[in-house]
């Protein structure tokens, strides 16, 4: 339980969202109850939940990107005085945030999985339905992208 | 020993994803090479800046409360409450209360101050586009926003027919559909506005999660492109389907 929660805050990033997914998964997991595998699959039966959930609701979130633009945040807190590096640091992994936000899903998802949510490689690739040596590659090709974009953006 | 791809090592070195007869194999192969070394470094860097560039990871009283929940005994369970649909709360009046009266429509005309009049008109106790909402509806493509008394936010296909998605500089948003040669407004939502410096602004997106998840259910395909859009103003958004 603790591994599916940790899952959805490495999908979702912001604290409400990933409860949010979590409850949803949780519910649809009781109401589909008779359809529950033994408990040695429990977990990999709930992620599959958890996933389908979320890849619908990216769906729609895609939807609407194009017309949705964030607002300036109001409560920006201002680190005035505030060591410089303790900001240049914040910049640094805004712009570490950023960079993996840009890439394709199929890249973002395995590093979203095994960095933030702490799956196995083994469960990273049942929840993506690949076998784990394409996983690995997959997430290895992914890291090394996101290793170089960040490198030349710093060269640059 | 075999060893595979140089990058695909290194991170399932650093994800600790090693057999550990392998892991020896590439630590001594590590220790010749100081390249790998500092891929290694890398990555390891890499990894804990992902981490922390994520933000803190769900609290652990979060666990205990979910946990609780979980274990309750049967008989004292009670249903969770419904999930949020990631979603913030909102007021949505249905068309059926808008369209009781004419007065929003002379309000809409009002505020703006358009020569146009009025935006809305009951038409057989329905509510039609017209004025400068007629002509949006007609004749602009979907924009981000733009200084125009009316925004067109999105197009899309429904099984039957095509709706847009509008939102006015009162604050006002809905949803119109192509119907006998008329832009039909469907429902409409007043979103909250936010004072700020002098200048108003939405609370939150321009199209409130309502509408969005109305045009969700409805929606057939993809919203349509610019060019499907301006497709369909040269020929007057004649046809359900092109």
């Amino acid at each position: 339980m603790p591994k599916l929660r940790r899952v959805a805050w490495a999908l979702t990033q912001h604290e409400a969202d990933s409860l949010d997914l979590f409850q949803a998964a949780v519910e649809k997991a009781l109401s589909h109850e008779a359809g529950a595998p033994g408990s040695d699959r429990l977990g990999y039966w709930m992620l599959r939940i958890m996933k389908n959930l979320w890849i619908d609701e990216m769906r729609k979130r895609r939807r609407w990107q194009r017309i949705v633009t964030p607002l300036p945040d109001d409560n920006d807190p201002s680190d005035e005085g505030d060591a410089v590096t303790a900001s240049e640091r914040r910049v640094e992994l805004a712009r570490v945030r950023q960079v993996l936000e840009t890439m394709p899903e199929d890249h973002r998802l395995p590093i979203q999985l095994v960095v933030m949510g702490d799956l196995s490689y083994g469960e990273a690739a049942e929840f993506l339905d690949i076998s784990v040596s394409a996983f690995a590659s997959r997430l290895a090709r992914a890291r090394s992208g996101l290793l170089q974009t960040l490198k030349a953006q710093e060269a640059s | 020993m075999m060893l595979g791809d140089v990058n695909e090592l290194v991170v399932r070195y650093v994800d600790r994803e090693m057999e550990e007869e392998e892991k020896r194999a590439f630590e001594a192969m590590l220790a010749a090479r100081p390249e790998l070394q500092a891929l290694v470094a890398e990555h390891t860097a890499l990894r804990a800046g992902l981490i922390e560039a994520w933000g803190p990871a769900p609290g652990e009283d979060d666990l205990v409360r979910i946990h609780r929940l979980l274990e309750a005994p049967t008989d004292a369970a009670q249903p969770l409450p419904p999930a949020r649909k990631f979603q913030a709360a909102y007021r949505f009046w249905p068309v059926a209360a808008m369209a009781a009266s004419l007065v929003l429509g002379v309000m809409i005309g009002g505020w703006n101050g358009s020569p146009s009049g009025t935006m809305l008109r009951v038409e057989k106790g329905q509510l039609m586009a017209s004025g400068a909402l007629d002509s949006a509806l007609s004749r602009q493509v979907s924009a981000q926003a733009d200084n125009s008394p009316v925004t067109i936010r999105l197009s899309f296909r429904t099984q039957d027919g095509i709706c847009r998605i509008f939102s006015m500089a009162g604050g006002t948003a809905g949803l119109a559909c192509r119907q006998s040669g008329q832009w039909r407004v469907q429902s409409t939502v007043q979103q909250e506005m936010a004072h700020r410096q002098s200048e108003y602004r939405l609370a939150g997106s321009p199209v409130p999660p309502s509408l969005m998840a109305q045009v969700d259910g409805m929606i057939a395909g993809e919203p349509l492109s610019t060019e499907d859009e301006n497709r369909e103003i040269a020929k007057g958004w004649a046809g359900p389907k092109s």
